[in-house]
């Protein structure tokens, strides 16, 4: 990521716009092969040879250019300094302490001959070495390659990234967002542990934040914030408005799929596997009064609790549609948690659980349904994933 | 929510107080409660009443004088049969310290300076408390000097956070950095937080150990706890109010030991001084174009804001960091340090400078060990027992060194640079003032002739610890 001293923005009012730079502008292109070309060849180079390199290299050492050297210098992997260096230092410093108990020296030309006379390295080779496991001195073992146009997005997402660091009530519209995506997105915001407030759910509207905000707006969470953001780059149609609080104000801050930035993290969405479609196929083709699809929507249950169901069941005799969700074995955590937000709803919501019998001997879990005689009727266990029979049944079972 | 508190509400609809990522939840709250309360506030993105989780200490105080039962599921602490191995006789102004802190219900700053014994004070705190415990330091080298005193008095395993640490016991020792990054997790572990060197708690993030904390019982310790900036307020508000005050100079005798400081004009070579004067006029000029007053208030600030938008700003600004670093570093000041070592063989030295460089400029060229934040853990670590020791008898250092570590052997600091902030210059100070038999310490200023230094070392001496030698 970039620091502060990389940031380049406009504000005008009360709006800030970061700088991108053009991925396919030729100019910018040949700056960042400059500096590619010149970190593609500086295995063995220590950091400060590097830094001198690309100011040589550039005619013109400005805010662009340090930007790409920071993160051209994050894709070096350094060598761990040799232990030697530090015993070597040592073995003078101590010679040094000697020497400086044992005479009286009339002058520090005196003082220092003596050192490089007693140790047998001249002057200037004791110098070089003295302090050249020093992190500046580190040299360059591997440089992970990247082109152009990416260092450039990686640039561009950077600036936002950077913006993010000092931001505060972040919204996030998306219009038309798959239920996939959505699921994507709610488990990402739980990783980076961010509070989300649903505002709106079509079109799906969000307020991201962490538990201390609401006493103190001054309290951020612009580092998951910003790490956050790469993967919102993923998404389709989205628009984050941001407040963002710098040394001469607040200001805002809009970002949306038009900044066409290419993320530099993995996607890996959330397909739907194989066997699910299977699930509905059969059920569909036994069942007279119960119709089940896949379910393109999410529930919130309360307590931070989003929850998608893999399974949306209609028909006749249903009011309302029921809902299932389906745990294996490595959804152990999550199952406990759904549970205990579950029992803890006044309104219950017409949601069943499928769980792999895996799962049914956990003691935890197992306490949960035991001392919990409602949630057991929202409960049935199937082997690998549900038959025809044991998602009937758990159906008749609630509607009963 | 969690398991347990899932079984607690299911025997019963109790008012629970529970932990969460620096905050506590208050379950079915008695509706006078919050009436009364300004803490509490309803989050309804989780549908709870929340509050920062240093509301805790008030919170069950209200709950407890209400007479309402309640489920406590916030504290994660606990209470220790701590004993010292080596009897403690406190010193007259540790006593006193101790019982003001007592009486002001265990939360409270105390302000003592270098050498009169913080971390005494404070295993005396935790001997008369006796519950978890987390220290939090500034620097890595304080937290292992820290390790080291309280595994001496209690005798138990002592966890450390930090410096490539995350060990986690009932009395922990971490540094702000550590803890500002755990403290969502471990906010509910320690009833007992310890803030050394507390004038650094005021800062945006390190702000947010003391807020995220459960900790009932709080003591923060510091030699200099004014701030320019007047947020000394913050950590009385999130500590506790200043219960002691004790002044350098009135410890002289009881505790540190007697002291000179020295100001040493040095000439710079002509050739420096050609430079100095050339980038000081470039910068001066555009100071004076702009009609920025460096001595006001926002002068800095103006500054920087206004050099930001030219190049002629740039070049002024270049001309500033040049201008500075040839005054701090004259190649005249490395002749200085030769003879003041000279004139003091065998004694314990440290040599202070501003920038990273110039220490290791004095490293190079005098073949001393440097300490700086570049220096690996286990090197400073083995760098401070062999000075304590005295099989090294000179230490090199930027600011590491500036806060805290504890050399009574020191006699002789040289600051052969600095900024002009009286607390960086009474924390060097304090460096070489512990106490021990018939020692007197002397500070030694290296100044460089006709540059801006003189100003700040004026300013340095507006601190009634340098008006003038101690009188003993």
């Amino acid at each position: 990521m970039l620091t502060k001293d990389h940031l380049l923005y406009k504000r005008k009012k009360d709006t800030v716009t970061p700088s991108f730079l053009d991925p396919e502008n030729v100019v910018v292109q040949d700056k960042a092969n400059v500096l590619i070309n010149l970190f593609e060849s500086c295995v063995n180079q220590s950091q400060a040879e590097i830094k001198e390199a690309v100011s040589e290299a550039l005619e013109q050492y400005d805010n662009v250019s340090l930007g790409f050297e920071k993160l051209l210098m994050d894709r070096c992997e350094f060598q761990t300094p040799d232990e030697s260096i530090q015993e070597k230092r040592w073995d003078i410093i101590l010679l040094a302490e000697r020497l400086r108990e044992e005479k009286i020296f009339s002058s520090l030309e005196e003082y220092r001959e003596a050192i490089s006379e007693h140790s047998n390295i001249n002057l200037k080779d004791i110098e070089n070495s003295l302090y050249c496991d020093l992190p500046e001195c580190k040299k360059v073992l591997d440089f992970k390659k990247i082109s152009a146009p990416d260092l450039i997005h990686r640039y561009n997402c950077a600036q936002i990234q950077g913006l993010l660091i000092y931001s505060k009530n972040v919204r996030i519209i998306f219009d038309d967002i798959s239920n996939s995506d959505k699921r994507s997105l709610f488990r990402r915001l739980r990783f980076h542990q961010l509070l989300v407030e649903v505002k709106r759910k079509d079109p799906l509207e969000v307020e991201l934040s962490g538990p201390l905000s609401i006493f103190d707006s001054g309290q951020k969470y612009g580092i998951k914030l910003a790490n956050f953001f790469p993967y919102l780059l993923h998404l389709p149609n989205f628009k984050l408005n941001a407040k963002v609080v710098l040394k001469q104000g607040e200001f805002d801050l809009s970002v949306d799929q038009k900044c066409a930035i290419k993320s530099h993290y993995k996607y890996s969405g959330a397909y739907i596997p194989e066997e699910f479609e299977q699930v509905v196929k059969i059920f569909n083709s036994k069942s007279d009064g119960f119709d089940i699809k896949i379910a393109d929507d999410f529930l919130n249950i309360g307590r931070q609790s989003y929850c998608f169901p893999d399974f949306c069941v209609s028909g006749k005799k249903l009011s309302k549609p029921i809902y299932i969700e389906l745990f294996h074995k490595w959804h152990k955590f999550q199952l406990k948690s759904r549970l205990l937000s579950f029992v803890q709803l006044k309104k219950k919501p017409r949601l069943v659980f499928g769980l792999c019998k895996s799962i049914e001997k956990d003691g935890d879990i197992k306490e949960i349904i035991e001392n919990n005689e409602e949630l057991a009727k929202h409960i049935f266990y199937f082997r690998d994933f549900p038959s025809y029979k044991q998602i009937d049944k758990s159906l008749k079972n609630i509607l009963s | 929510m969690n398991l347990n508190v899932l079984r607690a509400n299911k025997l019963d609809k109790k008012c629970t107080i529970i932990f969460e990522q620096g905050t506590i939840i208050l379950e079915n709250p008695p509706s006078s409660l919050l009436a009364e309360s300004n803490d509490f506030k309803w989050d309804k993105r989780t549908k709870q009443w929340r509050a920062p989780a240093r509301s805790y200490r008030p919170l069950v105080e209200k709950l407890t004088e209400q007479k309402v039962k309640f489920v406590d599921k916030a504290r994660a602490y606990k209470c220790l049969n701590l004993t010292l191995s080596n009897p403690i006789t406190p010193r007259d102004h540790q006593a006193t310290a101790l019982k003001e802190w007592c009486d002001a219900s265990f939360e409270g700053t105390v302000c003592i300076p270098t050498g009169g014994g913080k971390t005494i004070l404070a295993v005396l705190a935790l001997n008369t408390l006796q519950r978890s415990c987390l220290v939090v330091v500034p620097t890595i080298d304080l937290m292992h000097q820290w390790y080291e005193v309280l595994s001496k008095f209690f005798g138990i395993q002592i966890g450390l956070l930090g410096g490539g640490y995350k060990n986690i016991f009932d009395i922990t020792v971490s540094t702000y950095d550590s803890a500002f990054l755990n403290i969502d997790h471990i906010g509910d572990k320690f009833a007992f937080l310890v803030f050394d060197e507390c004038h650094h708690l005021p800062g945006e993030q390190y702000k947010k150990i003391a807020i995220c904390s459960i900790a009932p019982f709080r003591l923060g310790l510091s030699a200099t706890v004014e701030r320019q900036d007047g947020k000394q307020s913050v950590i009385f508000d999130l500590v506790g109010p200043l219960v002691y005050e004790g002044k350098i100079k009135s410890m002289i005798g009881h505790g540190l030991s007697p002291y000179d400081t020295k100001t040493i004009e040095v000439s710079m070579t002509p050739e420096e001084k050609d430079e100095y004067d050339e980038a000081r006029k470039v910068y001066t000029s555009f100071l004076y174009m702009n009609k920025i007053k460096l001595s006001k208030d926002r002068g800095w600030i103006d500054f920087i804001s206004i050099a930001s938008r030219s190049k002629a700003g740039k070049k002024a600004m270049q001309a500033y960091r040049k201008q500075k670093i040839l005054a701090q570093a004259s190649s005249n000041k490395i002749i200085e340090i030769w003879n003041i070592l000279n004139d003091h063989p065998g004694q314990r030295v440290i040599i202070f400078t501003n920038e990273n460089d110039m220490a290791y400029n004095i490293g190079h060229q005098f073949f001393l060990p440097v300490l700086t934040h570049k220096t690996k853990v286990k090197e400073r670590k083995m760098m401070l027992d062999l000075f304590r020791k005295g099989e090294i008898k000179i230490l090199v250092t930027s600011k590491v060194l500036n806060e805290g570590v504890d050399v009574p052997e020191a006699s002789v600091a040289i600051i052969v640079s600095g900024s002009g902030a009286v607390r960086e210059h009474v924390q060097r100070l304090g460096r070489i003032l512990r106490d021990q038999k018939g020692k007197r310490a002397v500070l030694y200023e290296l100044i460089s002739k006709g540059t801006s230094e003189k100003y700040v070392n004026q300013r340095r001496r507006e601190h009634d610890a340098y008006q003038g030698s101690s009188s003993i």
